[in-house]
């Protein structure tokens, strides 16, 4: 919003040529770009909720054909009962939402303390959490586990909680933010009798609005698609979670495709609605609301 | 004092994070478990365990009847194949195994907590081949579910408008010179793109190397494997020379693409997999007419027969007894029928007589053809299987298959057929030193 309507009153001061042909043809091919990007993203999106509601026949038929002859939804229906799906689908949905409620006020708190304060041992704990990104999953599983199973939270669905409470990823996100909010906020807030908690809590936090929403959507993410760490710990199948289902349809030698495109659309849903239901705060990301430089 | 009083109503806008915080932990608490439960009670329930895309119908039918018969219910738990086997690893440390499983393979891990399967596996009645069993000292730690076999399947309809004939008998089969021949009259005549696409497994070629009359990569006494001999080499590359992009796509077998899609396009004459695809096929290919036919033998009739999951029954204190009933009771005779029959299972147990219950000709031909080769496969097709078990059983596996990498190298030219036999025997040999 701010940059489309600051853009032409400033153009307008440098150049007073506001509807030069130039102009004209740069927003076009502006336009242009992004309708290309548009169609190189949506085009395999389209073509896999296409070939959902197509029967098995279908798929791999020659000539490909983007548009269904038969519409089915036998897909849908085998996928909603080769597992669980209603189970799978709250398990999931548990997980996901505590794991990134705490994470955002975990990676929150953490991110602030990097940014704002200044001491050798917040420096040193910067270098740890950035550790922790260098190492593959694979290679924390076992020892992860041993850590989960010693806290009895083996089987558990806080099993798939607790560890991803924690990322490098978000910490940062915050870090960087809070970075670029100038600390005379900080100081002004101190002056006026304000606790650090209180700062923390009414004027940073409010300020990192659009983080927190981006780093909801991306842990939510996350939490959704995550697959092996949650097989692993889980055993009893009325925790599983929504991936494990939609993997279970992949055999070891051979994979039943419709059924497959059905199941990975309905898992699809929840992060797409969630996504809309974000991206307006996202878009709105206006950080130096309140501040003269 | 303002300070404090716009302090306490700014925090009133953020009381609800606490509160959901607290409430996903509660939420989240509330899915805990008591635990594996007392252990003195009667038995009333074990857990099976298996990984399997279509292949379950066939257990939910048993579970029931074994619920019926002993009062004890089996809670069958589909995973996903990707991943079985670190579950599995990590259950163990967690001493949270199931009552009963049908693995991928056995893992020396948990291999000491098996139960002995012997009085199944050696029951005379129930005739289970006995040199798919996988046995150490004595006790009989796993029993196969099924056979598997690879397998060649053809376009039926290309054959037909090109009208080149196809033999339908394994026992007058062609040899791979005979069907590549007719596959590139039928590719020409009928404008297809490829002669046959291939399977990129270890395991597919094994049968292309046996059929060529090689023995392949074979353990010696060491349990080392050793060199090949040299119709290995030949028939190598043999294959290679296959893969011109004419008779074979490159991409599969150096970049990945999938010789089953590909198949099922109608683009492509033949296709060298297996017995698993039946069921598929009978279910979605639909725009052309397909059959299995006899493996070609050059001059040995050989293919690669291989077992699905290894049964087995762990050692859960209070649930071991039941879990051992429940493996006997699925390979009894009449049950082992119907799930053979209800699976698409080629048996393990010899001379059932089995009615598959595939409306399609072609799915039911093909299950009695690939019954047949199985008879008349040389000992040699079962030995890559037996080369694993054996490995398995000494606390040793193969973790990862040079075969795959070294051949896409040796296919795209990049080293010669004696550099690549040499990278796959030190590549397997380094995995169980």
């Amino acid at each position: 919003m701010a940059a489309t309507t600051t853009t032409p009153r400033f153009s307008a001061l440098r150049r007073k040529r506001p509807n030069a042909p130039g102009e004209l043809s740069k927003k076009f091919w502006a336009s242009a770009v992004m309708w290309l990007l548009v169609v190189v993203y949506g085009f395999p999106v389209l073509w896999f909720l296409l070939s959902s509601v197509k029967p098995a026949g279908e798929l791999f038929s020659y000539p490909l054909t983007f548009f269904p002859e038969d519409v089915t939804f036998k897909g849908y229906t085998e996928a909603w009962t080769s597992f669980d799906v209603g189970t799978y689908f709250v398990n999931t949905m548990i997980v996901a939402v505590s794991a990134t409620l705490l994470t955002i006020a975990v990676s929150a708190a953490c991110g602030y303390a990097l940014a704002k304060y200044n001491n050798w041992w917040v420096k040193a704990f910067t270098i740890c959490i950035l550790a922790t990104t260098m190492l593959p999953g694979e290679v924390l599983l076992s020892p992860l586990f041993v850590v989960v199973r010693d806290l009895g939270l083996y089987n558990n669905l806080a099993a798939v909680v607790v560890p991803a409470v924690i990322t490098a990823t978000g910490t940062f996100m915050f870090r960087q933010f809070f970075l670029t909010v100038p600390s005379d906020l900080l100081e002004a807030a101190r002056i006026d009798g304000s606790g650090e908690l209180s700062t923390f809590i009414r004027i940073m936090l409010p300020l990192s609005r659009p983080i927190m929403l981006t780093l909801a959507i991306f842990s939510f993410q996350w939490r959704w698609n995550d697959f092996l760490w949650p097989l692993v710990v889980l055993n009893d199948p009325n925790k599983f979670t929504i991936q494990i289902g939609v993997s279970s349809i992949v055999g070891a030698q051979n994979v039943n495709w419709s059924v497959l495109l059905g199941a990975s659309v309905l898992s699809m849903i929840p992060l797409v609605a969630i996504y809309l239901l974000l991206q307006r705060y996202v878009m709105n990301a206006d950080i130096n609301a309140g501040l003269k430089d | 004092m303002n300070a404090s009083i716009t302090g306490r109503r700014g925090l009133r806008r953020w009381q609800w994070l606490p509160i959901a915080v607290a409430t996903a932990v509660a939420v989240t608490a509330c899915g805990s478990d008591s635990g594996s439960g007392d252990e003195d009670a009667k038995v009333d329930k074990i857990t099976f365990w298996l990984s399997t895309s279509a292949q379950l119908d066939g257990y939910t039918d048993l579970a029931k009847a074994f619920e019926a018969k002993e009062g004890v219910s089996v809670e069958i738990v589909n995973l996903p194949y990707d991943g079985y086997q670190d579950k599995l690893r990590q259950s163990a440390q967690a001493n949270s195994l199931p009552d009963a499983a049908s693995v991928p393979s056995l893992d020396p891990i948990w291999m000491n907590q098996l139960q002995d399967l012997s009085q199944t596996a050696k029951n005379p009645d129930y005739k289970i081949i006995e040199s798919l069993v996988a046995e150490l000292d004595g006790k009989v730690l796993a029993i196969p579910s099924d056979v598997t076999a690879a397998g060649l399947f053809i376009n039926k309809s290309l054959f037909d408008e090109a009208k080149v004939s196809y033999p339908t008998d394994p026992s007058s089969t062609w040899t791979w010179d005979e069907f590549l021949a007719a596959a590139t009259q039928v590719r020409t005549a009928t404008k297809a793109k490829y002669d046959l696409v291939y399977d990129n497994s270890p395991a597919r070629i094994r049968a292309f190397i046996y059929g060529h009359g090689g023995k392949g990569f074979q353990l010696g006494d060491d349990l080392k494997y050793t060199m090949p001999d040299a119709a290995t080499v030949e028939a190598l590359s043999k294959f290679k020379s296959l893969n011109n992009d004419q008779v074979m796509p490159k991409s599969v077998w150096t970049s990945g693409a999938d010789p089953n899609a590909l198949f099922k396009s109608g683009q492509v004459v033949a296709y060298f997999s297996g017995v698993w695809q039946v069921a598929d096929f009978a279910e979605s290919i639909t725009n052309f007419e397909w059959v299995s036919a006899p493996t070609p033998a050059q001059p040995v009739h050989a293919t690669d027969i291989n077992t699905g999951g290894k049964m087995v029954a762990f050692n859960n204190g209070a649930t071991a007894e039941a879990a051992k009933k429940w493996i006997d009771f699925i390979f009894q005779r009449d049950n082992y029928t119907k799930l053979s029959e209800v699976n698409g299972y080629l048996p393990v147990e010899t001379g059932l007589a089995l009615n598959y219950p595939f409306e399609q000709k072609a799915a039911l031909d093909a299950f009695a053809l690939y019954n047949k080769e199985i008879e008349l496969a040389d000992p040699i097709s079962s030995s890559g299987q037996a080369n694993g078990t054996k490995l398995n059983l000494a606390g040793k596996a193969i973790q990862d298959d040079p075969t795959k990498a070294e051949m896409a190298k040796f296919i795209n030219g990049e080293q010669d057929v004696q550099k690549t036999v040499e990278n796959i025997v030190n590549g397997l040999n380094s995995q169980v030193s």
